[in-house]
């Protein structure tokens, strides 16, 4: 541990020029928005404007390593704008003209207050609309997605807790798998094959609590980075899409923060200069339950006579952040995410007789994540820019199980001690430099290189056993399976004509493990035809690979799901996928729409055998795996409305998957288990005032598939030699061969603002319609106690609430 | 840890809130034949032949009156007297014009060679009752209680996966004078008996509860000495000049098929696994019972079996020699 972070100062102090805010932006009668992306990935500043503000304008300019100040000044030059640089933000108002005009843009813009930074309330008369993401039109992305830390905020959540992968269940193709749970599914691919990354570095356990929150703590969130159609080069290692959550940097000006208190977790975060030249930001998220159960044990413990109990669970999340500028061409940082969650339980006899039984029982279970980077962006030319990064990315989950049992009679006294421990981990090291180019004004090309270190041990248990005088150990242990991976990419942007844009690239990679080589080569390429400004037609192609799979034997996201590297005679997952859509966006942006097609094809997946009992040791578990082929294809339409008091989505999506293996359902075609044929999502919030926005999301889904084992049969006991007692044993079914109601539900949230913060109130499944999860084999409660099959339903109404203080 | 394992449950019931109702599933079912023997190396074997119904059906009687059962051992059809050996692959088809075929096949398993158990008694207490009996023959006897410590050498086979399971009983050669109390065997001693238990279970704290299974996947071609512990233990032995008979514990090994194991793995996730808790609540992938009948119902297993003894004859007659000088 010591060596990263010796590795990461050094990296950080290595004697780089830097450079401050400064941008290189060629634009030649563009919209504005569409030019504010660019300076917003350069420089990490937010555009904060009216909705209106833009209407009609675009913006030539021609920079080349100017200061950002400068170069926003050549571009609103004669536009009647004027813009403020304020911490991270760039304020964009009309330039005063007279008092009346003034008093009027006022009144108009008072209710479309949408983001609140920390300058919430001195801002709160005259903007604000933030539009990171690509306009629809412009760009030759296919299923791409730019969401704010805002839009996650502003999603309704279970809870309260605003978490990143809910919010993105609401756009369409992407299923949540099992209600409450983070899962993601997109356009029919398993949980597995997202890849999640903070700052671009893989996060592999992304959620708490078996997935009831996600481990992205939304006060460290900028923007977050969402790809699933047409992927850029640059990303590769998964199936279905990947996930950039981008990290705030340090306020420049004055230390600011927020302090957060929910019903289940409270959040604290600070940022602010150090020196002229340096930023730091730091965070940190637990929850209560650890709190809230103190009171419950302490009422059943003092009615047990026989034992105590022990109970304790918490997550926490803790972020950090420095940014430091030593010159004027390159910038430094380095940052920290440490996510963990604990769960200690025992039990202990109480009694105090002098002779007789005696028990000590205790449970340690812990995991998370550990993710620290170093690295430094350098301008080698004015053209040409640079990030050179090094990382380290750590899963850990473990247990521990001790147990002390005592017999003490006159006679003889024996001690019993059982230990039990079990360790999980994958450490990699990640070195990587990307290159961002311009060659000619109308061409971006991105390359770069990467080298990672895997390390998987997923499952090494001990266990030792002490009987009075006696010790027995035992430990059953798998391999570590190290693995080296090497990476290349390039791509190029370049916009052939006012109507025509393509984006084309190749992703190259080496999996290399136990002696053998996988590569991979991923072809990527969109195009873009523009007919008229607001109208565009799209098509992608993309291929994608993993080398990389979760074994799993719950749809919870637990500590015991491993990850493990191809092995034996698996080989590389891989997708191809063609996707084409039609979009529209009205000329002053506010509203967009959106109609896109795909077809997905999935080869050498990864499943268990119909016998999936998972037993170890991993070589075992590898041989109960088995491999196959899926498909998937759908229409998502999308109506999107961006700027005035009512803004929001509404989407529906018409989908098919199936999967494939020969080693399961009797080598039949059978629908994947979120085979949602239909899905409806609404996202709608509504600015009441400057201090109350109310927020709603509803959803809607044909139900998810379900294996339901309609059949029984009689089977031996084996405990009493292979008797004949009319055991009733559940009979293999078709698999997914049953469907499930259909799924609706409505989430609300209010926000309501004061001087000092905002306070939150949210209600999950505001009708209170419990949806079935799955079907279970029961009896009637009432005599004659036959058999039935039971609807299994799941999360009534939740209200929560929380309070933000923000300084 | 029987709070970790209610963990889940109790979690899974705040969650679901008690929502369950119960329904009627629109879905075809058709019954299909079902199998069921075990196969002992050495002796004769009866073929169950039964049908599948659905679960919510109100009928009871899943008997089969038609079925027509051949059986191939080394692909020769055998009779009813045939004596299966060591080595045999044994196939079964059931043919019914109701419910159509179904054939399962098995190997019956070598059996595997033990050494004679090392063993070693430790008496936690003893005492003397008298005056027992109707009055006209009174007579009083000796009582121990003491916990036997046993190893016991199993040596694998190289060739194939094997599994296998581990039993025992009592034996008692002599009449009312003698008799004994087989206590109970400490499964958690032996870590071997608990290499099934995945770490989702062991989280939830499952234990082993009687499993005795286990396969030679940490010892393949080699020896592994089983460690047992019985507690608990007790003889009574009348206060007579008759010398004891022999007496004790008979341990037997059995070499099981894949069938076999698998199976019974099945039935210990049904009553102490977390994953068909799961299964039942959406939180997991439902589970079917283990079955290697073509049809998905029934078990065709096979053993053979050694057994060996820990004849406790001699501690028996010591202990009360011992108790007699005193």
């Amino acid at each position: 541990m010591r060596r990263i972070f010796a590795c990461l100062t050094l990296m950080l102090f290595l004697g780089f020029t830097c450079a401050a805010q400064k941008v290189t932006v060629h634009a030649t009668d563009e919209p504005a928005a569409g030019v504010f992306r660019r300076i917003m990935e350069q420089s990490g500043m937010n555009f904060v404007y009216s909705s209106d503000i833009l209407d009609g304008i675009n913006v030539s300019v021609n920079a080349r390593n100017l200061e950002l100040k400068k170069v926003l000044g050549m571009m609103f030059h004669g536009t009647g704008i004027s813009f403020r640089i304020k911490g991270n933000n760039v304020m964009l108002t009309r330039k005063k003209k007279s008092p009346s005009k003034l008093k009027s843009r006022q009144k108009q813009t008072a209710a479309a207050v949408r983001v609140p930074s920390p300058d919430a309330t001195m801002l709160r008369e005259i903007v604000v609309t933030s539009r990171l993401e690509s306009p629809a039109v412009e760009s030759s992305e296919i299923g791409a997605r730019k969401i704010t830390a805002e839009e996650v905020r502003n999603a309704p959540a279970l809870f309260g807790e605003a978490d990143v992968i809910k919010t993105l269940h609401l756009q369409p193709g992407i299923s949540e798998g099992t209600e409450g749970m983070a899962g993601m599914h997109v356009h029919g691919g398993a949980s597995d094959e997202n890849l999640y990354m903070l700052d671009n570095v893989p996060i592999y356990q992304v959620n708490h609590f078996a997935g009831l929150f996600s481990a992205f703590n939304t006060d460290m969130i900028r923007y977050i980075d969402f790809f699933h159609s047409s992927v850029p080069a640059k990303y590769d290692g998964r199936l279905s899409s990947f996930l950039d959550v981008r990290t705030k940097n340090g306020s420049s000006e004055g230390h600011h923060g927020t302090g957060r208190l929910g019903l289940t977790s409270g959040a604290f975060n600070i940022s602010g200069p150090i020196g002229k030249r340096t930023t730091y930001i730091a965070a940190i998220r637990r929850s209560w339950f650890d709190v809230l159960t103190i009171p419950a044990l302490a009422i059943i413990n003092s009615k047990s006579d026989d034992e105590d109990v022990r109970l304790r669970y918490y997550f926490m999340d803790l972020n950090g952040k420095v940014t430091h500028r030593i010159t004027g061409r390159a910038t430094a940082f380095a940052s920290i995410y440490f996510g963990n969650d604990m769960l200690k339980s025992g039990t202990t006899d109480n009694t105090r007789s002098e002779y007789g039984y005696y028990e000590d029982e205790s449970f340690r279970l812990h995991w998370g994540n550990l993710v620290a980077q170093g690295g430094l962006n350098f301008r080698f030319r004015e053209e040409l820019t640079g990030e050179f990064t090094a990382a380290f990315t750590r899963f850990f989950s473990g247990y521990r199980h001790d147990n002390l049992y005592k017999e003490i009679f006159p006679d003889i006294s024996t001690t019993r001690r059982t230990e039990e421990h079990c360790a999980n981990d994958i450490n990699d090291w990640i070195f990587r430099a990307d290159f961002d180019w311009y060659p000619i004004e109308t061409s971006r090309v991105r390359f770069g290189v990467n080298y990672v270190r895997h390390s998987f041990q997923p499952g090494t248990t001990r266990r030792i056993y002490d009987f009075d005088d006696t010790r027995i150990e035992s430990s059953d242990s798998t391999h570590i399976y190290r693995a080296n991976e090497f990476n290349a990419y390039i791509e190029d942007d370049l916009a052939i004509s006012k109507h025509w844009r393509i984006n084309a690239g190749l992703h190259a990679s080496l999996f290399a493990i136990d002696g053998k080589t996988h590569w991979g080569v991923a072809p990527r390429a969109s195009v873009s035809y523009r007919p008229v400004d607001n109208w565009a037609v799209k098509a992608a192609y993309s291929r994608t690979s993993q080398y990389v799979h979760q074994l799993s034997q719950t749809y919870l996201s637990l500590p015991t799901d491993q990850w493990i590297p191809i092995a034996g005679n698996l080989k590389p997952q891989t997708a191809d996928k063609i996707a084409a859509g039609v979009y529209w966006q009205s000329e002053n942006s506010r509203f967009s729409a959106s109609a896109e097609g795909y077809y997905r094809w999935m080869h050498n997946l990864i499943d268990y055998c119909d016998e999936y009992y998972l037993r170890p040791p991993l070589e075992v578990w590898n041989s109960r795996l088995t491999s196959g082929r899926g498909t998937a294809k759908g229409i998502n339409i999308r109506f999107d409305k961006a700027t005035g008091r009512l803004t929001g989505h509404v989407a529906y999506s018409l989908a098919w998957t199936d999967r494939t293996f020969a080693e399961k359902n009797c080598g039949h075609t059978y629908p994947a288990r979120f085979d949602n044929r239909h899905t409806i999502n609404v996202a709608l919030g509504w600015d009441i005032n400057t201090r109350v926005r109310l927020n709603a999301a509803w959803t809607g889904h044909s139900g998810n598939r379900f294996t339901l084992l309609t059949q029984s049969w009689e089977g031996p006991d084996i405990e009493s030699g292979f008797q004949y007692r009319g055991e009733e044993l559940p009979l293999q079914a078709a698999v997914n061969n049953y469907q499930l109601p259909f799924y609706h539900r409505l989430d609300l949230s209010c926000t309501v603002r004061n001087r000092r913060g905002y306070w939150t109130f949210g209600l999950y499944n505001a009708y209170n319609h419990t949806n079935t999860i799955a079907v279970r084999r029961s009896y009637s409660k009432k005599p004659p106690y036959a058999p039935v099959f039971q609807r299994v339903k799941m999360l009534p109404i939740i209200p929560s609430v929380s309070y933000t203080w923000q300084f | 840890m029987a709070i970790l394992k209610h963990i889940i449950p109790i979690a899974i019931a705040a969650l679901t809130a008690s929502c369950y109702e119960d329904f009627t599933p629109k879905v075809d079912t058709q019954p299909v034949l079902c199998i069921n023997a075990l196969i002992t190396a050495g002796e004769t074997f009866d073929v169950h032949v039964s049908r599948t119904w659905r679960y919510d059906a109100p009928e009871t009687d899943h008997s089969v009156n038609d079925a027509n059962v051949i059986i191939y051992a080394n692909g020769n059809p055998v009779g009813r007297d045939y004596i299966a050996c060591q080595g045999d692959e044994i196939r079964i088809i059931v043919t019914s014009p109701t419910y159509g075929e179904a054939e399962a096949t098995v190997t019956v398993p070598r059996a595997v060679q033990v050494d004679q158990p090392e063993w070693v008694t430790t008496v936690t207490s003893t005492w003397t009752g008298e005056d027992f009996g109707d009055g006209d023959s009174e007579w009083s006897a000796h009582f121990c209680h003491f916990t036997l410590d046993a190893t016991l050498n199993v040596h694998d086979s190289a060739d194939t996966p094997d599994y296998y399971r581990f039993s025992f009983d009592t034996y008692n050669d002599n009449d009312w004078s003698c008799d004994i109390i087989q206590g109970t065997l400490q499964y958690k001693q032996e870590p071997i008996f608990s290499e099934h238990i995945g770490q989702l279970e062991s989280v939830m704290g499952a234990e082993t509860d009687g499993f005795s299974l286990f396969s030679d996947r940490q010892f393949p071609g080699s020896r592994y000495p089983l460690h047992l512990q019985w507690r608990e233990m007790s003889w009574m032995a009348h206060d007579t000049s008759e010398a004891i008979a022999p007496i004790g514990l008979r341990l037997s090994i059995a070499s099981v098929s894949e069938s076999y194991y698998k199976y019974a793995l099945f039935c210990w996730h049904t009553y102490n696994g977390i994953l068909i808790d799961l299964g039942d609540t959406g939180f997991g992938e439902p589970l079917w019972a283990y079955s290697n009948v073509s049809t998905g119902a029934g078990i065709v297993a096979a053993q053979a079996v050694t057994s060996c003894t820990i004849d406790l004859k001699d501690f028996i007659t010591q202990t009360i020699n011992h108790k007699s000088r005193q």
